[in-house]
């Protein structure tokens, strides 16, 4: 029983984690309708400004995040003007390729300057645990999970409560309605792109005491940011924590009763099994919803 | 019969023709000759031998491969720079590398590509054993020499002809993880009675898990935890760590690379878990495994196949020209250079069969062969070197050392 109850606790504090990574693809997605293949090398360029912020000015990761973020997000607004930008209305496939281009730009090029070693930060609080009654909680992230919550709460309040955020949600919900309201799509673009993957390199900072980085370490990400994502709703960013928390959980619990090997079976079981049952569209019920309905008015007629 | 010939072949201009046909054939014939003695003697003293380099430069295994490839061309380097391949009149070694990715069908490409393009004499490749393991059909079908320090059984239990490899059998080095860390125990008094086997599911920590499985049921220990593990996609090793804390090990025995290790050193040390760890090569040897966990890595064991602290220059040579830590994997791939070009100095030859058949019954001992803790390297029949060893090291400062065996120690294990 408190094998099961550490198991949950540590898939909410890692769950925490793949949600914050992944928010800023989702908001990318929600604004743009652009799926950024490139969103885990950003995730990793994130890392590596951590790793040198700490190597050459000290600086603990947790503190450097918001700096990197901002830096990361700024090269995030120059692709969105190269790459991105000519492809918005392009058909998927383009889209697919052109960011899979800067996947492949991003990933050699850090090969290139960085090498292949894997490069670690060492903090104090690495290995650390707070005790919870018999339960532990892993210092490193239990930060990632705060930090989770608190990008989301401001990501919330900047959505909801500022007129840029509002724009870019009257983007993301109608294009055309938002151009008929005076607002520049191309802006927001260039905004969302930049806030989400600087976002993501907020959550590559401060995942890194507990891990390592090298060129490849985003695609090890990519498909844990896509499972969380659709989960999520594709366009939520409650959603995306709540997706997150899910896959933490269902991963780590399901290394209890079996091997670790399978536990992203299980998570991408669950992931099918949810796609199945929920609705992608308010407006259309879910297939059991709409099978009972057919059901019922069959055995009403009857 | 003049109607079928036609006017030309009348009997008035046969003599001249024929004549004429007859020296034409004959000096055919002797220039056919000629260019054979010199093909022959081209063949026997070309200006270079091309020796093709097929290791993963991109994906998951890309620092193993570019060190693997960094060790080839600093060795092919020295020995161009003492006058090449003497019995070839000189002939320089020209490396050719071609990224086999980390992916077996990619590489299998790759090494055809490689072949096709460049003709190598022999390749060396793969680091991985999955990788190995992958391309070794092709180069058999080709006749190509393979050297290589991958380290699975099948390698040398499947009849190939081709592959000369110059690790320590996967199944030995799983039974020396086993053995050598409990005879260190035993003999401090504090006997190892349960254990919990950890691995990475690929081909290289399969192997060794079934052969640390087989070594502790042979010696009378209870394994408490068998455990799998998928390396590429494993970004929180906080769940194993519990499993493992949960069996209650008196030592952990894991096979894995370097992120997915440093991760599990990481989980087992926050939960608080005191058991030793035993690692096996692969991660738990590279540079990388130290600088990224610091003073956590001290007190970690790991067999390992070589002692770098008995490769001096060699090691001076490398910081040299590239800045960075001589480890098993470059040390390896300059000894399988080494091996390379003492073939050729033993027989002289462009043919890879004859190649082949040199490496199969020669026994190497100059150069780096000369210096591996063996003394020498001896393919046999089997292609795998029969004086391969494993040593159990631990990370001390900083720095892997030799604690075992006895003959072979540098430091005194701490417990």
């Amino acid at each position: 029983m408190l094998g099961l109850a550490q198991a949950v606790l540590n898939g909410l504090l890692i769950g925490g984690v793949y949600g914050l990574i992944t928010i800023g693809l989702t908001l990318v997605f929600g604004v743009m309708k652009v799926v950024n293949f490139a969103q885990g090398e950003f995730l990793m360029l994130g890392m590596f400004g951590a790793y040198f912020a700490w190597r050459l000015f000290g600086l603990d990761p947790a503190v450097s995040a918001l700096g990197i973020g901002l830096i990361v997000g700024l090269l995030g607004v120059l692709v969105e003007r190269v790459v991105i930008e000519p492809i918005v209305h392009a058909t998927h496939l383009s889209q697919i390729f052109a960011t899979v281009g800067v996947s492949l730009i991003l990933l050699n090029g850090a090969a290139v300057v960085f090498g292949n070693d894997y490069y670690s930060v060492h903090t104090a609080y690495q290995t650390s645990t707070l005790a919870l009654g018999e339960l532990r909680l892993s210092v490193p992230n239990l930060i990632s999970f705060g930090w989770a919550v608190i990008m989301v709460i401001v990501l919330q309040v900047f959505l909801f409560y500022t007129d840029v955020g509002r724009a870019l949600r009257a983007t993301a919900q109608n294009r055309d309605a938002a151009i008929l309201m005076g607002i520049d799509p191309r802006r927001m673009f260039m905004m969302a792109f930049g806030i989400g993957v600087g976002l993501t390199a907020v959550a590559g900072a401060v995942i890194l005491p507990y891990t390592t980085v090298t060129p490849q370490s985003g695609q090890q990400y990519i498909v844990i940011m896509f499972t969380v994502m659709v989960l999520g709703g594709l366009t939520s960013i409650r959603g995306t924590l709540a997706g997150g928390l899910v896959v933490g959980v269902v991963q780590s619990v399901s290394t209890v009763f079996l091997p670790t090997s399978l536990e992203n079976l299980v998570v991408f079981l669950v992931f099918l099994a949810a796609l199945a049952l929920t609705r992608s569209d308010r407006t259309r019920p879910s297939w059991p919803m709409r099978a009972l309905r057919l059901r019922s008015r069959a055995f009403r007629q009857s | 019969m003049k109607k079928l010939l036609g006017r030309r072949f009348t009997g008035r201009g046969l003599g001249r023709g024929a004549l004429g046909l007859a020296a034409g054939v004959a000096a055919l014939l002797v220039s056919m000759a000629c260019a054979s003695a010199a093909s022959q003697s081209t063949t026997q003293s070309p200006k270079e031998v091309v020796l093709g380099v097929l290791m993963p430069l991109s994906g998951a295994s890309s620092l193993d491969g570019q060190n693997s490839l960094r060790g080839v061309q600093l060795e092919a380097d020295t020995i161009n720079a003492r006058g090449g391949i003497k019995s070839m009149g000189g002939a320089k070694i020209k490396v050719v590398s071609v990224d086999a990715t980390s992916d077996p069908t990619t590489a299998v490409s790759a090494m055809q590509q490689l072949i096709t393009n460049s003709k190598p004499l022999a390749v060396i490749c793969c680091y991985s054993s999955t990788l190995t393991q992958a391309v070794m059909p092709v180069a058999e079908r080709n006749n190509i020499p393979v050297i290589s320090s991958s380290v699975a059984d099948v390698l040398t239990n499947s009849n190939f002809q081709y592959i000369f490899d110059t690790a320590a059998l996967s199944s030995q080095i799983g039974n020396a993880q086993i053995q050598l860390s409990q005879e260190v125990y035993t003999a401090a008094g504090r006997p190892i009675k349960k254990v919990a086997i950890v691995y990475e599911d690929g081909t290289f920590g399969s192997g060794n898990a079934a052969a640390q499985t087989k070594q502790a049921t042979s010696n009378g220990l209870q394994v408490v935890l068998n455990e799998a593990y998928h390396a590429a996609t494993l970004t929180d090793a906080t769940p194993l760590a519990a499993k493992i804390k949960n069996a209650a090990p008196d030592a952990i025995y894991s096979t894995g690379y370097i992120n997915d290790s440093v991760l599990l050193v990481r989980a087992l040390k926050s939960d608080g878990v005191s058991a030793p760890i035993v690692g096996a090569i692969g991660g738990f040897v590279d540079p990388n495994f130290g600088t990224s966990l610091g003073a956590q890595a001290n007190g970690v064991f790991a067999v390992n196949v070589a002692d770098m602290t008995r490769f001096p220059e060699l090691s001076k040579a490398y910081q040299s020209k590239y800045n960075d830590k001589l480890s098993a994997t470059p040390l390896f791939t300059a000894l399988m250079t080494d091996i390379f070009a003492e073939a050729l100095e033993t027989k002289a030859t462009t043919d890879t069969t004859v190649l082949a058949q040199t490496m199969h019954t020669h026994r190497f001992t100059k150069g780096l062969a000369g210096e591996m803790p063996g003394g020498f390297v001896d393919f046999g029949t089997s292609g795998r070197d029969s004086a391969a060893v494993v040593l159990l090291q631990q990370w001390q400062n900083g720095a892997l050392v030799t604690v075992w065996p006895l003959t072979a120690q540098t430091a005194k294990p701490i417990l």
